[in-house]
């Protein structure tokens, strides 16, 4: 008998093609997908539509006056830019927050789902039986969950910049593609969803409710709504520092809530007193 | 009693309790190559949980598993449950996924080499070949059952757990199953089968264990009996009806019955050696005038034997549970 490793890539493959499979069979999996579509309009509407329906131009608000001051001091490649294009590159900056957030919200009933979802249909008994290590079923549950959640959010960066590209002011869209978005969208984004959704996948297996679980995760969305509205209001700015240490910070969070998950799954429990 | 060399599994003073319920106490059992063990008990007698602790789902609070030699420590460890195949009381199966891709997430899961090959094979082997593509809720229960034994035995298991495994199926296919579990005992497998079926237990176990929290019993079908029967020759009489037998009665005793009861024209006689006794019965039988019609060996269905075990009535409460010295049941030594 061979000693067993704590996370097999093979095991989690394994899981991992399974979840996807039964992912694409499901079809609620379609409406993460619009939910990110629809939350994609949300800021063309702001910073191109208003304008034109109001006749008014945002760049004579007050607020908005406050944050481009920011955005001049601390975003030397959008300084170039005058009026209407600054503001727009402004608030699409602004939401590209919205870029990572949706993704993950889409996916939290995923994860939510994850562990209770196999209890319900019993599946997770025989399950347990294989040699699938606790790490194992977690890691390939964040990653059923992430996977779907990444590709969301290529797909929603790929869209939000062809739409600057065609809507937005000239020069906008260049403006925004900076090392700053990259680290944002392609390191914080991916660690801070694959956080939101281990928080999730951990209360599911604590659960017997997906709903609780779920509510979870909106606890983790909490400090990327604040600084969204950190930046809106011009009180806080990601520079690239920033995200980096931020960054590091949540790879240390993430090793550290996906021992504490393991730590705390109660295979017993599950299997004797959820129904 | 089991030779130490061919036992597979060996479970010794396990006791499970969940807050104060104690579900199995003190279960000291072992399972050989080749050989079919059958668990019975009413519900709630701690099959289902003796079952979890052996495939390591469940750590006993107290008693060791040993598993091939090599003791579990505090549970059956992940490289153990390679080596064993559970069969859960329900399939578990993924019902979106097909029928293939179930058993292609097991063979994986099991690191097996070659996966896509041994699940064509055991597609083949049970049946399932032309539903390979299908979704598995679009199977009918028979055939769920036998794609969740397909599973169970895909990484050729040392040790087939199988909970309940006809429940629910229709004569043909429980036969089918019986006879899976006969040819799994034929390559050397150890088959532990949890089931409230008598006749299954009877039909394919080659020993029964009577579980009720603790260990009531453990031993072949026929040892079960004569521990608590004894052996019973029925003789049946020719031209003698209704209390007309009752006269030939003293005649068996006299002929080495222990016991005699009579009905209708038949004799129950208890004996101590059926082999011995009974030419000795037949002599002094028709030495009183006796016209013998048959005899034969009379067999206990193993329902009496069960319900004698573990209290005859189950709707009587816990009257047929165990005290706490276990001393309202009979133990019947395993002499094998």
């Amino acid at each position: 008998m061979t000693a067993d490793a704590l996370v097999s890539p093979t095991r989690v493959l394994a899981l991992l093609r399974k979840e996807s499979q039964d992912l694409l069979r499901s079809r609620a999996a379609v409406l993460p997908g619009l939910m990110t579509l629809l939350a994609l309009a949300v800021p063309f509407v702001i910073a191109i539509g208003v304008p034109i329906i109001t006749g008014e131009p945002l760049s004579s608000d007050d607020d908005v006056k406050k944050g481009l001051d920011l955005a001049r001091h601390y975003w030397p490649d959008a300084a170039s830019l005058s009026g209407e294009a600054l503001v727009q590159a402004f608030f699409f900056q602004q939401f590209l927050m919205m870029v990572l957030l949706v993704p993950v919200t889409g996916s939290m009933a995923l994860a939510a789902h994850s562990i209770i979802g196999e209890k319900q249909a019993r599946t997770l008994e025989p399950l347990l039986a294989t040699p699938l290590t606790t790490a194992d079923l977690l890691v390939t549950k964040v990653l059923a969950a992430l996977l779907p959640a990444l590709v969301m959010e290529a797909v929603a960066t790929g869209l939000y910049f062809a739409g600057m590209a065609l809507l937005g002011e000239r020069g906008v869209a260049a403006a925004l593609a900076t090392p700053r978005t990259a680290l944002l969208l392609f390191v914080l984004g991916p660690l801070f969803t694959f956080i939101a959704l281990l928080v999730v996948v951990i209360a599911s297996s604590r659960t017997n409710d997906a709903r609780g679980a779920q509510q979870f995760g909106t606890f983790v969305v909490i400090p990327i709504v604040a600084v969204m509205i950190a930046q809106g209001t011009g009180a806080f700015w990601l520079t690239v520092p920033v995200v980096l240490a931020a960054a590091g910070a949540l790879a240390v969070i993430a090793v550290v809530l996906l021992w504490f998950g393991v730590a705390i799954f109660e295979r017993e429990r599950i299997l004797t007193r959820w129904k | 009693m089991v030779q130490p060399a061919a036992v597979l599994v060996r479970a010794r003073g396990l006791t499970r309790r969940f807050g104060n319920r104690t579900a199995v106490e003190a279960l000291s059992l072992e399972v050989a190559r080749g050989e079919v063990v059958a668990l019975l008990g009413p519900n709630g007698a701690g099959k289902t949980t003796t079952m979890r602790m052996l495939a390591g789902l469940l750590a006993p609070d107290e008693g060791t598993v040993e598993f091939e030699g090599v003791p579990a420590g505090a549970g059956v460890t992940p490289a153990m449950r390679r080596r064993i195949g559970l069969l859960t009381e329900s399939p578990g199966l993924w019902d979106r996924l097909s029928v293939e891709a179930n058993l292609l997430t097991y063979a994986r899961l099991y690191e097996l080499p070659d996966p896509r090959r041994r699940v064509a094979d055991a597609l083949s082997q049970f049946g399932l070949l032309d539903r390979a593509a299908d979704q598995a809720a679009t199977l009918s229960k028979g055939m769920k059952q036998k794609l969740a034994i397909a599973r169970t035995l895909l990484h050729d298991p040392a040790l087939v757990l199988l909970d309940e495994p006809t429940a629910g199926l229709d004569p043909a296919m429980a036969r089918s199953v019986r006879d899976l579990v006969r040819d799994i005992r034929t390559e050397g497998r150890a088959v532990l089968i949890a089931t409230h079926n008598l006749d299954e237990a009877e039909r394919v176990a080659d020993r029964i264990a009577v579980l009720q929290g603790r260990l009531v019993a453990l031993d072949t079908a026929a040892a079960l009996r004569r521990s608590l029967f004894g052996a019973r020759v029925r003789v049946v009489l020719a031209g003698t009806t209704g209390d007309g037998a009752v006269a030939f009665a003293e005649a068996a005793r006299h002929g080495g019955a222990r016991q005699v009861e009579v009905s209708d024209g038949v004799l129950l006689c208890t004996v101590d050696n059926a082999d011995a006794d009974t030419p000795s019965i037949v002599a002094s039988l028709v030495a009183a005038g006796a016209r013998v019609r048959s005899v034969s060996d009379e067999r206990v269905p193993l329902e009496e034997v069960y319900l004698k075990l573990v209290g005859e009535d189950p709707l009587a409460g816990p009257g047929g549970a165990p005290s706490a010295d276990g001393s309202r049941h009979e133990e019947v030594r395993d002499d094998r």
